[in-house]
This record gives structure tokens, C-alpha cells and sequence, in this order.
């Protein structure tokens, strides 16, 4: 049986000189200050357990690789010694994707931080994943170019973070979600192997290797490095807010420029709460309705024209145009709405489902969970916003928070657990995805199989496949624990 | 235990933090040591825990001896909480418990047992009233190799300005780095024991070339209730060049070389200083020198800050090496040696050692060498 805490006490000091033999000195932790510091990330329940002095699920051991052959070496040795491995990349995961809940090694992965190529023709760049998004960025601008995923994390989540898990930022409705925008990982497979996937994501070379690894959260692989595509920086770019009577209107407003194959950067709608709370609190903005930004960019005379055909078709939906001013206000203060002090915080309870669905189904989806979530206790509110949107549907960023929750953190975490499963349920009996852009990690792992249906034994096939003595982050992602949580 | 362990100041701004993210990118000892506990929102982490349960984790001390105190955190806080100095509090905190790790001991013993460099660097007069009211500040704890090239720079340009020269020979002891490393009694008593000889010498004018010693004198001496003597003026060396009549630099001192400002921690974040040290560059190099990316407040830190270079030398080189890696591909495109001009005596002293102990193809000069013209790689050079 798998166990962090090693049978001999003998082992360890063998365990530790091997590890750090890979990785040298200053790659090899395993004081508590360390470990402690991977016990918390951006999930709401490990931050009450952290606040209450509640037992953490620490690691023993935090390894540093610099190689995707260091990352190797440590799994060969996890897997000889039967130890869980969590990859690490900026701790700002909300769902507790990165949590080493059975101990064992975390593997920290921003030493990993290089640029590895520029193809400036192709426009593609390639990097070792654990660079900080924003300093990949950075880097991209400074010549030009940008890889035009702007999450609210951006400054502390690593290129693979935003792999492992799917993420997305706030021009996605345009670029894409990050795994639109992967071309190609280098990926260490849980027992030692370096693979590299197929270099283009176009091809009929059979399944897409490329896809099974984004999304996979650390459970079939490390994903090492990544070839992502770039863009230059657009000629235009613009913003422009509206509002509408109501959330309904706003939905077909968004979902017409999409259909109509407008292509926007962005379209953020807010439900009435939002609107009235949120948008007015960040924003300064004081309105009722439904509020929307949308934005374009790319050469000047398309951009032109999208704005003129979207003004048409708003009009005709009833929208009042409140000018270009506080869609400029909105691009420059996207990210205040996410750090203090708008951001929620403890003692708050708070949640973000952040649901996709077809355009059918989008609206049913948020009136069955709005229902569901607020009818468990009248403390509870439920708003949203919908800020990714495709040609086929959009997603839901909705959001419960619970203003004063029990102060027993056993009864805070019960209660907080509560909402998650019957606004869960409640999307996906209306025909909701359970998650867009966060990732499944601890937090969505019990729906799964619900959510996939005789599917899921596919997954769990391939887990057990590539991960034989599942030692790649036990628990995460529906996939079993080895032995019982921490 | 809550206020119990820290003061309240420092506990509020830790309680403030709520481990957002936006500061991750820019700390710079967690970019170079990729652990952690060593950015900003794992000192918050363990800080918490120190003030909430008034205990720490093993290893949490040396933790916090990880911070560089380059302030990049501040900068860029969007609750504006000074984290740098909460850490700072909590180092004393550690120093009155007897808690400090055993390198940061070793590293007050070397301060305090420093004796001046200016001995090594030949040629130098010490404080003489008869010669006037001005006089010079290398900056204390430099080494032999740093101060001489700079005591000489200071002294050359005096004499071109037809200004006496006299260097202040009670540098010894840093108060800053006695500070940074926890230990406020001493630096505040140090502070004290420099301020009576100032002002027993008759200093009018004390012109400085260290930033960190710039900011201790104007910032911190007030924080630590220190009162700076009205009848002395004190001056950044940056603030006095920016008043001479400077020439530019010869193409021949120019050839090969591209230059880069260095925007250093105490001048830029804790000072506010760009614009100063950027006019002079100006006239000395019009048009041939370069900003790096991020510059400003948002610099780079080099690595001599917060006593690094005594007690996390692997951070403090780290820190450099990031500064070349930068100023390499800076310079990239120009085909020519980079060479980063700073205005602080210890990043210049330091980033010398790191450029040397690393064998990085780039050169590093104090913006008072590069005034006088001070160019040759010996550092012997004189301005034509």
C-alpha cells in the first residue's frame, strides 16, 4: 500500500539523499517552514482549516527540478518507493488541484522557467512550464507580441498551471482557452518516460496526445514544456459597455454575435446582482439591468465593422449604449475585482461554480442553480457573470457567497460542501458542464463520474495505464486516493 | 496571542495580506530560489502563523532571512501593505528571542567587527574640517576592490569642480545592514555613535554615493527616532552631479560598450528617485544608453540588499545573475559589451564581485566613476 510515511524511519535519510542527488542541495526541501507553504492555495476550505489552525495537508519533501530528466529521476524514484507526487506551479488553483493531501513529494516547478524558442515566422513560443504567465508575457511584449491569455492570475500561475487545468483568460471569446492555443508539450509520464506529443495540433495522425495531457492536473504526467501560439499586437482595439433590461435579453444579445460570427475579444455580461453590486463597487458604475462589455480588436476596418453590426443588433434588442468609456474602465480594472479589497475573503463563504452549457441550455442553467443554491438558506447569494463565450454556448462565472457562515470551520466546511453539491447537481440536471476554466482538483472530484457517465472508466483506464502505481496526484480529478486522505 | 508576538503595525499588515497573488512575479528571492517560502505570500503564510499562534515552524527564521527587502512586493501591492517592513519587525522580533539563525549572528559579528576599507584604497584623505564643509561618503562595509575605484571617482570629480575632497573615515559599521539583519539596538546605537562624529567634524555638507545609506538617513533614522542634525545637509551623490557641469563621454570610452541604468532598490522604491540619476546619464551619455524592460520602480533588484550578500550569498548571486541575463539580452541587439551603471555604491560593489565570481561578460560601473570619466577596465582610467 502506498504511503507518504515511510515504513523504516532508515529510508528516509536513503529517500532524501536520492532525491536530492537528482535535483542538488538547493532543489531539495523538507523543513516544515517549506512544506507548510504548499499546504494552502487559493481553495477556500485548506485557507478556513489555515485560519482555524486546523491540520494541513502538507508534504514531506518539496523538489525543485530544473530539467524535464530531473522530473524524471524524482518519479522513478516515487514510484520505487511508492510516494505521491504533486506538481506545483504558482498556487493560485482554486479547487485544491495542488494539494498533497496524502503528503508525500511536492514538486515545485518554477525553477522551470525558461524560454526555450521563438519562432517568430511560425509565431509560436516555446517554454519550459514552469514560468510565471506573466513573465512569459512580458517577454512576448517586449517584442511585440502576446499570447493574449489574460487570467486574473496571471501573476502567479505558471504556463502549466493554466495547462494542467484548463485555463482561460479575459480575451478567450477571441483567442481561445488555453488549450486552443497549445501546439505541442514535452510531458514526463509518471513512470520516468520523457514523451514529446506531436508537433502541430492539426493532423490525422490519430488521437490527439496533445489534449490528453491539458486538463489532466498533474494525474497522468508533468507537462515540462509547451509550444504555444502568439499573436502580434492588434492594429485596434476596442471596448464598449451596454446595458439591457434584463439578463435574458443580454444572453441573446451575446449569443447573436456570436452566431453571426462577429468574432469579439470579449463579451462579459453581468446578471442583475452583479450588476448592481459588483459592478457598481469595482467599477463605479451605478445602473440596473444587465451590463456588458464587448470588445473587438484586430485590423481596424474589420474592428470597425463589428462595432457598427454589433450597435445594430443591440439596438434592435432594446440596449442602451453607455458609451466606449466604461468598457475602457472595465479592460483597465479587470483584474481589481479579483484582489483586494473587492475581492471575497474569508470570514465570507464563498464559491465559483463557473459553469458552461449550449445556448439552449445557458439560461435554464443559471435560473435551476440561482433556485437551487439561494434555497438552501436565505443567507446564501448567488449572481453571475458570463464571460466566455463560442459559437455553440457560453459560460456561466457564477458565484455563491454565504456573507456569515458558521465559525465552526467543521460546520463551515459542511455547509460550504452543501452548496457546492446541490448547485452542482442542479447544472447538471439542467445540462451544465461542472466547470470551464478552474478544473475539477479536490473541490469537483465527486462528480466525475456523474458528469461523464460510463465515460469516466475511459479516464480511469488511461490512469491506471500511465500511472500504475498511482502515484501522480492521488484523488485529484476523480481518480482514487492510494491510501486515506492526509 | 494575537499583537502578543509582533508589533502592531507589522501584525496589521500581515493580517491585511490575504496571500493574492499579484505580487508573485516580481519577488525577487522567490524568482531566484523558486521555493515558497521564499516569496511574499509564503513569508505572509508563516508570519501568520507567528502572530496568530505565536509560533513558528522549524526553519521559519531562516525563511524570512530569505527576503532581499528590494520592495518590489510594495510596489506592486494593491493594498499598499508594506510587507518588506513587517518582515523587517519580525526579524527583530527574532533577534530579541534569541531565535535568529546562526548565519545571521555570524553576519553581525562581521558587521560590527568591520574595520574601514578605505584603508586599502590608497591615496585617500580622511575628514579634514581645514578643507571645508563638504565631504564624501563611499558607503560603510564596501570592499577594498569596490571603495578604491569609487573613493578615487569621488575624488577626481571634486577636484575638477575645484571642490575639496575629504572622505568620511567613520564608515565602519552599516547601521542598514545591522537593521536589515534584525538587530535595531545596534543600529540605532550605531546611528548615534555616527551622528556625534559628524557633528563633532564640522561636516556641513555630507555627500553620499550609497543609496541604502541615503535612504537609512532620511528614512529610517526618523522611524528609529533619530533626529538628522539640521545644520548638516545630506546629499545623494545623483542629487550633487546633477548640479556640475558634465561633458559626455568620449566615443573612445564609448566604443564596444552599450550601458544600462540600474535602477536600485533604496534610490527607486524607497526613495522615489528616477528622473535624477536618468538627466545626468543624459549628459554624460546622450543618447547611447538603455533602459532595461522593467525599470523604475519595478526594476530588478541586484541582490545587495536586505544583508543578503552576508547571509543568502546563493540569493544575492542569484539576484545579480538575473540583472546580467537581462542586460545581455538588453544589449543583444547593439552587438557591444554591456555595461550596467548604477548610483548606488553597494549594488555597484556587489554586482562587481557577483560579475567577477560568475564570469559574466558584462561591466559594471558607479555612476560617479562613469562622471569622472573613469572607464578603463582597471578602473585607473582618469577623465581627458
Amino acid at each position: 500500500m502506498m504511503n507518504a510515511n515511510l515504513p523504516h524511519t532508515y529510508l528516509q535519510p536513503i529517500l532524501e539523499a536520492e532525491l536530492e542527488s537528482v535535483v542538488g542541495p538547493d532543489g531539495f526541501r523538507s523543513v516544515d517552514a517549506d512544506c507548510l507553504c504548499y499546504s494552502v492555495d487559493y481553495y477556500w476550505v485548506p485557507r478556513v482549516w489555515f485560519d482555524r489552525d486546523m491540520p494541513m495537508p502538507k508534504p514531506q519533501w518539496v523538489v525543485m527540478p530544473r530539467t524535464a530528466q530531473q522530473v524524471a529521476d524524482v518519479l522513478r524514484i516515487a514510484n520505487r518507493y511508492k510516494l505521491p507526487v504533486v506538481p506545483w506551479g504558482g498556487g493560485s488553483g482554486s479547487q485544491g488541484g495542488a494539494l498533497p493531501v496524502q503528503g508525500g513529494i511536492v514538486l515545485d516547478m518554477k525553477r522551470m522557467n525558461s524560454i526555450v524558442h521563438f519562432d517568430e515566422k511560425s509565431l509560436t513560443v516555446t517554454a519550459q512550464t514552469g514560468i510565471i504567465q506573466q513573465d512569459l508575457e512580458t517577454w512576448l511584449q517586449q517584442r511585440d507580441c502576446s499570447m493574449m491569455h489574460f487570467a486574473a492570475s496571471i501573476r502567479s500561475a505558471t504556463l502549466g498551471g493554466f495547462l494542467a487545468h484548463r485555463g482561460t483568460g479575459v480575451l478567450s471569446t477571441r483567442y481561445g482557452k488555453i488549450e486552443d492555443m497549445v501546439l505541442s508539450l514535452e510531458v514526463v509520464l509518471p513512470t520516468g518516460e520523457i514523451i514529446r506529443t506531436a508537433p502541430v495540433p492539426r493532423h490525422a495522425a490519430g488521437p490527439d496526445l496533445t489534449q490528453l495531457f491539458v486538463g489532466s492536473e498533474g494525474t497522468l504526467g508533468v507537462i515540462t514544456e509547451a509550444t504555444m501560439k502568439i499573436h502580434p499586437q492588434p492594429e485596434a482595439r476596442h471596448f464598449r459597455a451596454y446595458l439591457f433590461d434584463n439578463l435574458s435579453i443580454g444572453l441573446e444579445a451575446g449569443r447573436r454575435l456570436m452566431v453571426d460570427r462577429l468574432y469579439p475579444s470579449t463579451i462579459r455580461l453581468y446578471d442583475a446582482i452583479e450588476t448592481q453590486k459588483v459592478v457598481k463597487r469595482v467599477l463605479g458604475l451605478d445602473v440596473d439591468g444587465a451590463y456588458m462589455v464587448v470588445g473587438y480588436e484586430g485590423h481596424q476596418v474589420p474592428v470597425e465593422f463589428a462595432l457598427k453590426r454589433t450597435h445594430e443588433i443591440f439596438t434592435e434588442l432594446g440596449a442602451q449604449d453607455l458609451g466606449e468609456e466604461p468598457g475602457w474602465h472595465w479592460w483597465e480594472h479587470q483584474l481589481d475585482f479579483y484582489y483586494p479589497p473587492h475581492t471575497l475573503d474569508l470570514p465570507e463563504a464563498f464559491g465559483t461554480m463557473d459553469t458552461v452549457a449550449t445556448y439552449d441550455k445557458i439560461e435554464g442553467v443559471y435560473l435551476a442553480m440561482k433556485e437551487a443554491v439561494e434555497a438552501i438558506s436565505p443567507d446564501i447569494i448567488f449572481m453571475a457573470h458570463f464571460s466566455h463565450w463560442y459559437e455553440w454556448g457560453c459560460m456561466m462565472y457564477d458565484r455563491f457567497v454565504i456573507k456569515e457562515p458558521p465559525e465552526d470551520a467543521a460546520e463551515a466546511v459542511r455547509l460550504y460542501n452543501r452548496v457546492w453539491h446541490i448547485g452542482i447537481e442542479a447544472a447538471l440536471k439542467a445540462g451544465g458542464m461542472i466547470n470551464e476554466h478552474h478544473g475539477i482538483g479536490l473541490k469537483l472530484a465527486p462528480f466525475m463520474e456523474k458528469q461523464y457517465g460510463p465515460a469516466f472508466k475511459v479516464l480511469l483506464e488511461l490512469k491506471k495505464a500511465l500511472d500504475p502505481n498511482g502515484i501522480m496526484n492521488p484523488g485529484k480529478l476523480g481518480f482514487p486516493f492510494t491510501t486515506r486522505p492526509f | 496571542m494575537r499583537g502578543d508576538t509582533v508589533s502592531d503595525v507589522a501584525r496589521l499588515i500581515v493580517e491585511d495580506c490575504r496571500f493574492c497573488p499579484m505580487c508573485r512575479d516580481v519577488c525577487t528571492s522567490g524568482v531566484v530560489t523558486g521555493l515558497e517560502s521564499n516569496t511574499s505570500r509564503g513569508y505572509a503564510l508563516l508570519a501568520d502563523r507567528w502572530y496568530t499562534r505565536g509560533v513558528l515552524p522549524e526553519g521559519g527564521a531562516d525563511a524570512f532571512y530569505a527576503c532581499m527587502q528590494c520592495g518590489l512586493c510594495k510596489a506592486t501591492c494593491v493594498s499598499d501593505r508594506d510587507l518588506p517592513d513587517a518582515i523587517l519587525t519580525l526579524r527583530s522580533e527574532f533577534v530579541e528571542r534569541h531565535m535568529q539563525p546562526r548565519n545571521v549572528r555570524e553576519a553581525r559579528a562581521k558587521v560590527m567587527s568591520a574595520q574601514t576599507a578605505l584603508n586599502g584604497a590608497s591615496g585617500i584623505s580622511p575628514y579634514r574640517p581645514e578643507l571645508g564643509g563638504i565631504t564624501f561618503a563611499a558607503g560603510g562595509l564596501l570592499t577594498p576592490e569596490g571603495i578604491g575605484p569609487l573613493v578615487k571617482a569621488l575624488r577626481a570629480l571634486a577636484e575638477k569642480h575645484d571642490q575639496p575632497f575629504s572622505v568620511l573615515e567613520s564608515e565602519i559599521v552599516c547601521e542598514h545592514m545591522l537593521f536589515d539583519l534584525g538587530y535595531r539596538d545596534d543600529a540605532v546605537a550605531a546611528a548615534g555613535r555616527f551622528l556625534k562624529r559628524l557633528q563633532e567634524s564640522g561636516v556641513k555638507t555630507l555627500i553620499t554615493a550609497c543609496s541604502q545609506c541615503y535612504d537609512m538617513y532620511v528614512r529610517r533614522y526618523p522611524q528609529w527616532g533619530i533626529t538628522w542634525p539640521e545644520d548638516v545637509e545630506i546629499i545623494h551623490l545623483v542629487m550633487w552631479l546633477e548640479k556640475l557641469s558634465l561633458t559626455p563621454l568620449p566615443d573612445a570610452a564609448a566604443t564596444g560598450r552599450i550601458w544600462l541604468y540600474h535602477d536600485d532598490a533604496s534610490l527607486a522604491r524607497w526613495s522615489v528617485m528616477h528622473d535624477t540619476p536618468r538627466a545626468v546619464l543624459d549628459r554624460l551619455l546622450p543618447g547611447r544608453w538603455l533602459e532595461f524592460p522593467l525599470n523604475r520602480e519595478r526594476a530588478y533588484a541586484c541582490g545587495a540588499t536586505g544583508a543578503m550578500p552576508l547571509v543568502r550569498k546563493d540569493i544575492a548571486m542569484g539576484a545579480a545573475e538575473r540583472l546580467f541575463d537581462a542586460a545581455l539580452e538588453t544589449a543583444a541587439a547593439h552587438e557591444a559589451t554591456p555595461c550596467i551603471v548604477t548610483a548606488c555604491a553597494r549594488c555597484s560593489d556587489h554586482l562587481d564581485a557577483a560579475r567577477k565570481a560568475l564570469a559574466a561578460p558584462v561591466e559594471v560601473r558607479h555612476l560617479a566613476e562613469l562622471a569622472a570619466g573613469m572607464m578603463t577596465t582597471d578602473a585607473e582610467g582618469v577623465a581627458p
